[in-house]
């Protein structure tokens, strides 16, 4: 009479195991991949037996490829989960870090860092300090992020529409990039250079100091996040079911918002304002899988939203050539098409909200 | 007005927002194992009136004790056990199994990561059991008719396993059969299981039909608590809702339009529920005058009518009409 109900069916732990196969090929081809061509053989040996045969190699490796390759995993999985919260929080299929106006909050907290301390804070001087410099940067984008976050939730308690409360957030985004681009008027070219090649968005500008701050970051995120899948799948009913169901409403608002705003602002802070892989990878998610349920997505939104940035990582680098183009501009090329094509699969988007 | 069977009751309540006051003054119980429905025309204030006592919203005064419990006092974990609700909103997240949606409703229960022990997966069951929905287990809310999401609401309320289940105008988006169905289904649940059911509606005849008991949002910010049946023969009922135009028809226990016509002229016999049918058509084409005999033959699903003095039939009222108005156009 009661058959066992379990989350993972064994189609969608095939599915989980095929992600993550993916994930594991791209990100050594993505580390193999790049302007000097270095064999997968000799890739390998020193990754795993510490050879100091060719020393460029080990150094592009170690010091540049592998770094770059963790940052697309952490920023990918962070992304996607702050955008899966949104989504459910604001029961609004193109909700996310980037379209609420969370990422230009947090650029403003790194404009106020960059432009207007002066000379001595420009994002070069800000790597000098090294960790100190690092969590300077963080707490002002996150600072930024919340803000901006915080004021969307405030409004968000009038008004109950999510159309309406989606014009909201782009207009917020929209009054703090005016801000920012006020500042940037009345500041010198130099600072302002350092700002824009900010906004370009990159993977490869972490140092390892920066590395393990971006690492502790995203981990307690997505674990906090992962706790609160419980409160998440009750609010997939909407807040005034939630509430009789005995959630404390208010709490997990306030809950989801300080990680999201956490994820997006440091992963903001580090690698510029990354657009598009918080909004595309949880529909992704959810159509792959099926399911609304957050135990399930959270895990499966980290691994895809890897696997896209990784993705997106091997192109920006134009394989074969010497440049390497602006990771945003690759996000939104991709991104863009996986959001239409939500929108035009209406019913998938329908079943979700 | 307190009885043994009352399980939650409202003193002196007055609701509304801080702007405008809604409902004032109520004295009303509600007893254990019933249906009660919440009746009033559309913005007199039932929702209004149902989000105060689920304690979603602050009232204005007064008060609800639960089982002789301030409703203030109980925290809303707690609560959650206790009062379990159902909202107008058909809307829910489609990309949920019905019973992943179901499982929902034991969140007051279980562990922080939401995991379903054997007991809760067998309450689940019984749920979708009681509410006939066992096998659609495992389709997707976003499959199912309106109707069916509504069952899947219920059933999600039932596994919160509350004594009491309120549900805001539950029938509004639902076609007729399907609303019939939920009266029903709200009536078994309250006579067999002993649930406590309050719910609102605009609808007069479920009311009348599924209710043990009336809370009639009259005039002047009032609520009558009683009986259907004497609602309705001390004329409250028809105050409440009454509209120019509009008469209640004591009979059938519905509104209606006044007639054109009142009676028939032609005589007709045979089988009663034949009959009524055949005078509601012939009412509507009031152009007809002669006083004819008709003779309704047959049983529901066979009618044959007669005109024994023309020695004529017709399969369908719409025949007898036609022959009917062309008689009295050729007397003209």
């Amino acid at each position: 009479m009661t058959p066992e109900q379990s989350i993972l069916p064994q189609s969608r732990t095939r599915l989980i195991v095929t992600l993550l196969l993916a994930l594991t090929v791209l990100f050594f081809t993505d580390l193999i991949l790049g302007s000097v061509n270095i064999p997968i053989g000799a890739a390998f040996e020193i990754l795993f037996s510490s050879s100091h045969e060719n020393q460029a190699w080990y150094a592009i490796i170690h010091k540049i490829r592998l770094p770059r390759s963790i940052t697309a995993v952490l920023v990918g999985g962070a992304l996607s989960v702050a955008g899966l919260q949104m989504q459910t929080l604001f029961r609004n299929p193109l909700a996310g870090p980037s379209v609420l106006g969370i990422t230009a909050g947090a650029s403003l907290g790194v404009a106020a860092v960059m432009l207007v301390t002066g000379s001595a804070s420009t994002a070069f001087a800000i790597k000098e300090m090294g960790l100190g410099g690092s969590w300077l940067i963080v707490i002002a984008s996150s600072l930024g992020a919340a803000a901006v976050l915080f004021i969307i939730l405030l409004i968000s308690f009038k008004i109950r529409d999510n159309v309406v409360m989606l014009i909201v957030g782009l207009m917020m985004a929209n009054i703090t990039i005016a801000v920012v681009s006020i500042w940037q008027f009345f500041s010198s070219p130099e600072q302002i250079q350092e700002y824009i090649l900010w906004t370009f968005g990159s993977l490869g500008g972490t140092t390892n100091d920066q590395l393990l701050v971006l690492t502790v970051i995203v981990i307690a995120g997505v674990v906090l996040t992962f706790l609160l899948s419980k409160s998440l799948n009750t609010l997939l009913l909407g807040e005034a079911y939630a509430q009789s169901m005995g959630l404390n409403v208010l709490k997990a608002r306030v809950a989801i918002i300080g990680v999201t705003s956490i994820l997006a602002g440091a992963v903001t802070g580090f690698c510029g304002p990354i657009g598009f892989v918080g909004i595309a990878v949880p529909h992704l998610v959810r159509s792959f899988l099926n399911t609304s349920d957050h135990r399930v997505l959270i895990p499966s939104a980290v691994i895809m939203g890897a696997i896209i940035m990784l993705l997106c990582d091997i192109i920006s680098q134009v394989p074969g050539s010497n440049s390497v183009l602006p990771i945003n501009a690759i996000t939104a090329l991709i991104g863009s098409p996986v959001v239409i094509w939500v929108i035009v699969k209406r019913r998938n988007l329908k079943a979700s909200f | 007005m307190d009885s043994l069977n009352t399980i939650l009751s409202v003193k002196n309540l007055t609701v509304g927002y801080k702007s405008k006051t809604v409902l004032n003054e109520l004295n009303l119980t509600l007893s254990k194992g019933e249906v009660t429905a919440l009746l009033g025309p559309n913005g007199s204030g039932k929702s209004t009136l149902l989000r105060t006592i689920s304690s979603i919203q602050e009232p204005i005064s007064g008060g609800v004790l639960l089982e002789e419990k301030s409703l203030e006092s109980i925290s809303r974990k707690e609560l959650a056990k206790q009062l379990s609700l159902v909202l107008t909103n058909a809307e829910a997240p489609g990309n949920l199994t019905v019973f992943a949606l179901v499982a929902l409703g034991r969140f007051p229960y279980t562990s922080w990561m939401g995991q379903l022990k054997k007991e809760d997966n067998e309450i689940i069951y019984r749920a979708l059991d009681q509410t006939g929905l066992l096998s659609f287990a495992n389709r997707h809310v976003g499959e199912l008719s309106d109707g069916e999401r509504q069952k899947v609401m219920i059933a999600r309320a039932l596994v919160q396993d509350t004594p009491l289940i309120f549900l805001d105008e539950p029938t509004t988006h639902l076609d007729s059969p399907n609303r019939i169905e939920v009266f029903h289904l709200l009536r078994t649940l309250a006579h067999d299981f002993g649930k406590t059911i309050l719910v609102t509606t605009h609808e007069i005849d479920l009311a009348l039909a599924y209710a043990d008991s009336l809370w009639l949002i009259g005039k002047g910010q009032r609520v009558l608590q009683g009986l259907p049946e004497d609602l309705v023969l001390s004329t409250a009922l028809e105050t409440a809702f009454h509209k120019e135009e509009l008469v209640f028809d004591y009979t059938k226990g519905a509104f209606t339009k006044g007639e054109r016509s009142s009676s028939v002229s032609v005589e007709i016999s045979g089988d009663e529920i034949l009959k009524k049918w055949t005078e509601k058509a012939l009412l509507r084409a009031s152009k007809i005058n002669s006083k004819i005999e008709v003779v309704v033959t047959g049983e529901v699903g066979n009618p044959l009518w007669d005109i024994p003095s023309q020695d004529k039939s017709f399969k369908t009222i719409k025949e007898l009409i036609t022959h009917l108005l062309n008689q009295e156009n050729e007397k003209n």
